[in-house]
C-alpha cells in the first residue's frame, strides 16, 4: 500500500506550477514550439539558443499581443521561410501523406497481429520427437 | 625502439594463427558436444518442459492462474517432459530417479495426488 | 608513436581478413584446427586496435598536432583528460573507437560462443570478422585518424565545447557501442542460418545473452544521451525526435522486441523465422542510424560534417541486408516452428502484439525521419517533421504498449482463460482508477496526461501484485518479509529481473508524461538585485561574473532560490561564449527532487546589466534518471543465470551423440 501513496504523492509535483503564467504566455510557448529556426536545423525556435531565434520568438510574441490567431501567426512565417519552418507538416497536399501512412501502418498492423495469431493457432504442427 | 614495438606487433598474430595448424593433435583430445545434436535438443526440450512446470506452479502460487487452466497446463508440461523421456528410453531405475528430481524440484510446496509423470511416461 | 599505431592497424586489416575467410572454412569444413586459427588470430585484432587507440590518445595527451586528427580535434587549451572524449569526437576517432570497442566485445563473445555452441561459432566467428574488416578498411583508406600533416601547425582548433562535459565520457561510447554491438546476437543469427542448424533453437540462449547486453548498452546509450542534452543544451529538453536521435531509438526499438520474443522461442520454439527477421531488422536499422550520424541526407545537430562517409555506410547497409534476406529465403525450410499458438490470450500473443507495435513506432520514426527527402524530391518543397508529429503519432502508440506491457506478464504461457484475466486486473484497474481520482482532485485534466498515468498505473499494478502475493505466500510459509521478497526474486531471476526493468520503463513513462504535458516556462528579463517567482519558487538574480579563458569567456550568474518563504540554495547558471567556434554553451543551474526540477538557464547578458533568463518547473524529471540505474540493475539481475536449479538429463546409451541429419 505504502507504493501506491508514494505514487499518488508524486502526482503533486505536476500540479500547483501553474498560477504565475498566462494563457497569452502559454500560446507564446507552444507557437514558439512548432515553429522551427530556419538556421539551425531541426531545433525548433523555443530550443535554439541562436540570435535568429531569440528574434522571431520577440516576432511570436508581439504578434500574439496584436491579437493574431495561431493559424495567422504560422502563416506569417511560412510566407517568410516556407513551409519549412513548420515543425509538423500541414494537414494538406503532400503533407497529408505524411499524416496518414502511420494511420495505414497502423490498420496493417492490426491486420497482420490478427492473421498471424489465427494462423498459428490453426497450424497443426505435431509435436512428436523425432 | 619504435622500429622494434612495431615489428613485434605485426609479427605476434601471425604466431597466433599458424601455432594451431602446425600442431599436432592428441588423440584423446575432447570433441565438444554438437549443439545440434539430437540429445541436445531434447535436453532444450527437457529445460524447457520443467520451467514451464515450474513457472506453472509459481503462477498459481500468486494466484493467476485459475483451477482448470492449472490443471491444462500442469498437464501439458508434463506430456512434453514425458515425451523427452520417452525419447531417450532410459532404465526404469533411471526414470525414477529423474522424476524423483522433478518432484523435489517443482512441486516442493505442492502436494501431488496423482503421478501423473510416472503414468505418462510409462505409456 | 603514431607509426605503431599505424602498423597495428595495418596488421589488424591483413589479420581480420584471414580471420573472415577462415572462419567460413572452418565452419564448412568442420576444421577444428581451421576454426582455432581463426579465433587466435580474432583474438588478437583488440590488442592490435588497442595499440592503435592508444597512441592516438597519447598524441592527443601529448598535444602532437603533427596528427591531423589531433590537431582538428583539441587545442593546447583543453585539459588532458579530454583527450578520451576527444579521441571520439570526429569522425575518424570515433569509428577507430567502434572498431576497438567492438572488436573487445566480439572477442569476448566469440570466448563465449566457443563453448556454447562450437559448431555454429566459426561461422559467427567469420561474420563478425566481416563487419569488423569493413570498420578497418574505412580507417585504413577513407578516414584514417593516424594520418600526418605535411606542415605542423602551432595550436589546434580545439573540441567542440558542446562536448566538454561529463555526460559526455559515457555517452557516446555506450551509444556508439551499442549500435555496433547489435552485430553480435545478427552474427549468431546468421551464422545459425548458415550453418543450417536453426530448427532446433540452439541459438536461443546466445542471442537471447548478446541481445539484452546489446540492448542494455543501447538504453544507457540514450538515457544517458537525454541527460546530457538536459542538463548542458540548455532548452530545458532531453528528446527532441532528432533525426540522430530517432535513428538510434530504432534499433533499440527492434532489439527491445527480439529481447522478447525470443523469449517465446526459447520457451515454446515458436517464432523462429521472426526472431531472425527482428535480429536483421535490428542490424539494419543500426546500420541506418550509422550512416545518418556519418552526415546521411537529413540535417540533424549531431552528426558529423561529412558527406561522401555516409554513402559508404549506406551501400554496406544495403549490401547486408540484402544478402541477410538471400541467406533467410535460402534456409527458410529450418524455421518451422515446433509448437502450436495454442490461444489468442496467452502471453504468447500479448508478445506477438507487443513486438509488432515495436515495429510500427519503428517504422513511423522511421517515416517522419526520411519524410522530408521525399517531399523535397517529389514536390520541391522542403518540409520539416519535427517533435510535434512524433509526439502525436508515437505519443498514443507508446502508451498502447505500456499497456501491453502491463497485462503481458499477467498472463501465463500457452493459455489462460478469461475470467482468470479480469480477476487479475481488477487490482490494477482499481490502482488506476485511484490515480485518475487523484489527478482530478489535484487539477490534472489534461486527457492525455491521465491516460499515461492511468496505463502506468496498470502496469504497475500488475507488478506490485504479483511481488505482493508472491511475498505472501512466502510470509505464510515462515519466511520474514524482506527475506521472503528477496527469495521470489531469487527463485525466477529472469523473470523477476524482467519486472524490475518493466518497473524502471514505468518510471521512465511516468516522468516523461508528467514532464512533457506539465512543464511551466517563463523566459524572464532581470537586473541585478530583482527576484521573480513561478510556482512555489521565488528566485533572486545577485550578479553575474565574468571569467577569462583562453578559449572561452565565462559568465556565471548567481542566485539565490527560496521555496515558500524557505531558503533552499545558491544556484550558479552559466553560459560559455567560444570565440573560435561562435557558439556559446549554456549549463542550466538545477534544482532537484523527486517531485519536479527547478531549472534556470541564462539565455543572454545584456550590455545594461540586465539580463536574460529561461526558468522552467519540470515535474517528475528526476524519475527518468533514476530509473536508469535500476534498469540495469534488473538487465544484469534477469542475465544472471543460477545454475544449481537445472536438473541434468543423464546421457542415454543408444542415443549417438552427433550432428544432425
Amino acid at each position: 500500500m505504502s507504493y501506491i501513496f508514494l505514487l499518488v504523492f508524486f502526482l503533486i509535483g505536476c500540479s500547483e506550477n501553474f498560477q504565475d503564467i498566462e494563457p497569452q504566455e502559454l500560446r507564446v510557448i507552444s507557437l514558439n514550439k512548432e515553429i522551427m529556426c530556419p538556421v539551425c536545423p531541426g531545433e525548433s525556435i523555443d530550443q535554439s539558443q541562436n540570435d535568429l531565434a531569440v528574434q522571431m520568438r520577440f516576432i511570436v510574441s508581439k504578434l500574439v499581443d496584436e491579437g493574431k490567431s495561431d493559424e495567422e501567426i504560422k502563416e506569417y512565417f511560412v510566407q517568410r521561410y516556407g513551409e519549412v519552418v513548420l515543425m509538423e507538416p500541414s494537414r494538406n497536399g503532400l503533407g497529408l501523406i505524411a499524416w496518414t501512412v502511420p494511420w495505414i501502418a497502423f490498420i496493417f498492423t492490426i491486420f497482420m497481429v490478427v492473421f498471424f495469431i489465427r494462423k498459428m493457432s490453426s497450424t497443426n504442427h505435431s509435436r512428436e520427437v523425432e | 625502439m619504435v622500429v622494434l614495438i612495431s615489428l613485434i606487433l605485426s609479427i605476434f598474430p601471425f604466431v597466433l594463427i599458424i601455432f594451431p595448424l602446425i600442431r599436432k593433435y592428441s588423440v584423446s583430445e575432447f570433441i565438444p558436444q554438437d549443439e545440434s545434436s539430437l540429445f541436445s535438443d531434447l535436453e532444450r526440450r527437457w529445460d524447457s518442459a520443467i520451467e514451464g512446470l515450474r513457472s506453472t506452479e509459481l503462477e498459481r502460487m500468486v494466484g493467476n492462474l485459475h483451477d482448470q487452466d492449472y490443471d491444462w497446463l500442469k498437464n501439458i508440461h508434463i506430456y512434453e517432459a514425458a515425451l523427452v523421456l520417452k525419447a531417450l528410453d532410459l532404465s526404469e531405475i533411471e526414470q525414477n530417479q529423474l522424476i524423483d528430481e522433478v518432484r523435489n524440484e517443482v512441486f516442493r510446496s505442492v502436494l501431488i495426488t496423482q503421478d501423473k509423470l510416472y503414468l505418462k511416461a510409462k505409456e | 608513436m603514431v607509426e605503431i599505431g599505424q602498423i597495428s592497424l595495418i596488421t589488424s586489416f591483413i589479420v581480420v581478413t584471414y580471420t573472415s575467410i577462415i572462419g567460413f572454412a572452418g565452419g564448412i569444413l568442420n576444421g577444428r584446427d581451421l576454426a582455432q586459427s581463426a579465433r587466435w588470430g580474432f583474438y588478437s585484432i583488440p590488442i592490435l586496435l588497442i595499440v592503435a587507440t592508444i597512441t592516438l590518445i597519447y598524441s592527443f595527451v601529448t598535444n602532437d598536432f603533427s596528427v591531423k586528427y589531433v590537431a582538428e580535434n583539441s587545442n593546447l587549451a583543453m585539459p588532458s583528460a579530454y583527450a578520451w572524449v576527444a579521441f571520439y569526437s570526429g569522425n575518424e576517432g570515433s569509428l577507430l573507437y567502434i572498431a576497438a570497442a567492438f572488436s573487445i566485445m566480439s572477442s569476448l563473445s566469440v570466448l563465449i560462443l566457443n563453448k556454447k555452441l562450437p559448431y555454429t561459432a566459426p561461422y559467427a566467428l567469420g561474420v563478425m570478422s566481416l563487419v569488423l574488416m569493413f570498420f578497418i578498411a574505412v580507417l585504413l583508406f577513407l578516414a584514417n585518424p593516424l594520418e600526418q600533416l605535411p606542415i605542423v601547425p602551432d595550436d589546434g582548433k580545439g573540441i567542440n565545447p558542446l562536448l566538454i562535459h561529463f555526460g559526455m565520457f559515457i555517452h557516446p561510447p555506450f551509444q556508439m557501442l551499442g549500435l555496433i554491438s547489435v552485430a553480435i546476437p545478427f552474427s549468431v543469427c546468421i551464422a545459425t542460418l548458415l550453418s543450417g542448424r536453426g530448427s532446433r533453437d540452439e541459438w536461443v540462449d546466445q542471442g537471447r545473452l548478446w541481445g539484452m547486453i546489446s540492448w542494455l548498452l543501447l538504453t544507457i546509450g540514450l538515457i544517458l544521451g537525454g541527460w546530457w542534452a538536459y542538463t548542458i543544451l540548455g532548452w530545458g529538453g532531453y528528446w527532441a525526435w532528432d533525426p540522430v536521435e530517432n535513428s538510434a531509438l530504432m534499433p533499440w526499438l527492434a532489439m527491445t522486441a527480439f529481447v522478447h520474443s525470443i523469449m517465446v522461442q526459447k520457451r515454446r520454439g515458436l517464432f523462429r523465422m521472426w526472431n531472425m527477421i527482428l535480429i536483421i531488422t535490428a542490424f539494419t536499422m543500426a546500420q541506418l542510424g550509422m550512416f545518418i550520424n556519418r552526415g546521411g541526407p537529413v540535417p540533424s545537430v549531431h552528426s558529423f560534417a561529412e558527406s561522401t562517409m555516409g554513402w559508404v555506410f549506406l551501400g554496406v547497409m544495403a549490401v547486408t541486408l540484402f544478402l541477410s534476406i538471400i541467406i533467410f529465403v535460402f534456409r527458410f525450410d529450418t524455421l518451422k516452428s515446433r509448437g502450436v499458438l495454442e490461444s489468442p490470450i496467452s502471453r504468447e500473443a500479448v508478445f506477438l502484439s507487443q513486438n509488432a507495435l515495436f515495429l510500427l513506432i519503428a517504422f513511423v520514426t522511421l517515416w517522419g525521419t526520411i519524410f522530408p527527402i521525399f517531399s523535397e524530391t517529389f514536390d520541391e518543397t522542403t518540409m520539416t517533421i519535427g517533435q510535434p508529429f512524433f509526439n502525436k503519432v508515437n505519443g498514443p502508440l507508446m502508451l498502447l504498449l505500456i499497456f501491453l506491457m502491463g497485462i503481458g506478464p499477467l498472463l501465463p504461457w500457452r493459455k489462460a482463460s478469461l475470467a482468470s484475466v479480469l480477476k487479475m486486473l481488477t487490482f490494477p484497474l482499481i490502482l488506476s482508477a485511484l490515480i485518475i481520482l487523484v489527478c482530478l482532485i489535484l487539477g490534472l485534466t489534461k486527457i492525455w496526461a491521465i491516460f499515461g498515468f492511468f496505463t502506468c498505473g496498470i502496469a504497475l499494478g500488475g507488478i506490485l501484485q504479483e511481488w505482493f502475493r508472491g511475498t505472501k505466500s512466502r510470509v505464510k510459509r515462515g519466511d520474514k518479509i524482506i527475506l521472503s521478497f528477496i527469495r521470489l526474486i531469487n527463485s525466477n531471476r529472469p523473470r523477476y529481473g524482467g519486472y524490475i526493468v518493466h518497473v524502471s520503463i514505468i518510471m521512465l513513462a511516468m516522468g516523461i508524461t508528467a514532464s512533457s504535458f506539465y512543464d511551466v516556462q517563463k523566459d524572464v528579463v532581470m537586473t541585478v538585485g530583482e527576484s521573480h517567482s513561478i510556482g512555489n519558487y521565488t528566485f533572486k538574480y545577485l550578479g553575474v561574473s565574468e571569467e577569462i579563458f583562453p578559449d572561452r569567456v565565462e559568465e556565471t550568474a548567481k542566485f539565490e532560490l527560496w521555496s515558500k518563504g524557505e531558503f533552499i540554495e545558491y544556484l550558479y547558471p552559466y553560459r560559455a561564449f567560444y570565440p573560435e567556434f561562435r557558439l556559446s554553451a549554456t549549463r542550466g543551474a538545477i534544482h532537484s527532487n523527486l517531485l519536479r526540477d527547478f531549472y534556470l538557464v541564462p539565455s543572454d547578458f545584456k550590455e545594461d546589466g540586465q539580463a536574460i533568463f529561461r526558468v522552467l518547473i519540470n515535474p517528475m524529471v528526476s524519475w527518468m534518471w533514476i530509473s536508469g540505474p535500476i534498469l540495469i540493475f534488473g538487465t544484469i539481475l534477469s542475465l544472471s543465470v543460477r545454475r544449481s536449479k537445472k536438473i541434468k538429463l543423464p546421457i542415454a546409451n543408444n542415443l549417438f551423440v552427433s550432428r544432425s541429419s
